[in-house]
């Protein structure tokens, strides 16, 4: 066991000059002593799912209150009460790329995912719409 | 419309095509990630909020050799870049990352096909400094297990079929 960390150490030494116990290289570290594998598990998704990796940064605040336009042209309308987010309109116009094509928009605590299927560009839709 | 509503609004519109995640796992010996990696794959499956379709999957060391020799890699090279790094790194991880390709060891082959699992999403990397190699990259997230040196004997000695004496 010492011989395989160390390895593992001098592996990350070596080849990035990094610090393989330096807990600044992580987001998260568990000491899975005593911990039960399913609080475990639990602990890396929830961390990964709350991390906002999931969400686009940075967003303008005026966004929430006002009507999303995207690049295109296209407009989302919507507005913001609290916590409810309401899409009043879905693209139409959007040309997809190359297979399928999805997009995700973060609006504070509302994740709103348009999914354009290129072989059914009709078939536009909000394929999830959920509050964080 | 875009000007008309950023004027009559003052609306500042971003919006931005966000990737699904990919997760590093680097871990001690006898953490005990073989009895996690299942349902934890079963786990992010499950409550994966992200637009991909594709399910989580893992990949260590022979996986990733594996698929280097068969050459079932994306094509596309994504570049490191340094300065976007997540957390302070040395500064010739950029060039080393960054290599010319007709020069590469396997440590370049298994950093770029790390790096291309990765760009797609989904991915569960075990080892190879994964945290390091994808330090640039936005939608990875860095897990360390650790434990005590006592558990963790005790641990390995009952995976590997060891005695604690071997196992230390």
């Amino acid at each position: 066991m010492e011989e395989t960390d160390k390895s593992r150490a001098r592996f990350v030494s070596l080849q990035v000059c990094g610090e393989i116990d330096d807990p600044g290289g992580y987001h998260l570290v568990i000491n899975t002593d005593n911990l039960p594998d399913a609080l475990i598990v639990r602990l890396i998704g929830d961390a990964l799912e709350r991390s906002g990796l999931h969400r686009a940064e940075e967003l303008h605040p005026r966004l929430f209150t006002e009507t999303i336009v995207d690049q295109e042209g296209i407009v989302l309308s919507g507005e913001k009460c609290f916590e409810t987010f309401r899409v009043v309109r879905c693209p139409v116009q959007h040309v997809a790329g190359a297979g399928d094509f999805a997009e995700k928009i973060t609006v504070q605590d509302v994740l709103v995912f348009i999914v354009i299927d290129e072989e059914q560009p009709d078939r536009r839709c909000l394929s999830r719409f959920c509050h964080q | 419309m875009e000007k008309h509503l950023r004027h009559h609004g003052g609306i500042a519109p971003r919006r931005e095509v966000v990737k699904p995640p990919s997760l590093t796992i680097s871990r001690q010996c006898g953490a005990g990630l073989h009895r996690l990696e299942r349902p934890l794959l079963e786990y992010l499956d499950n409550n994966d909020h992200s637009p991909s379709q594709q399910n989580w999957a893992l990949f260590d060391q022979s996986f990733i050799g594996r698929l280097i020799e068969e050459n079932r890699l994306p094509r596309d090279h994504t570049p490191f870049f340094v300065e976007h790094a997540k957390f302070p790194v040395d500064p010739s991880l950029g060039e080393r990352l960054n290599h010319p390709e007709g020069e590469w060891t396997f440590f370049h082959h298994s950093a770029a096909a790390i790096r291309k699992l990765c760009a797609r999403g989904n991915a569960l990397i075990v080892g190879r400094a994964g945290n390091f190699v994808t330090v640039d990259m936005p939608n990875t997230f860095h897990v360390r297990l650790v434990g005590g040196k006592n558990t963790r004997i005790d641990v390995a000695a009952k995976h590997h079929g060891m005695s604690l004496t071997e196992a230390t």
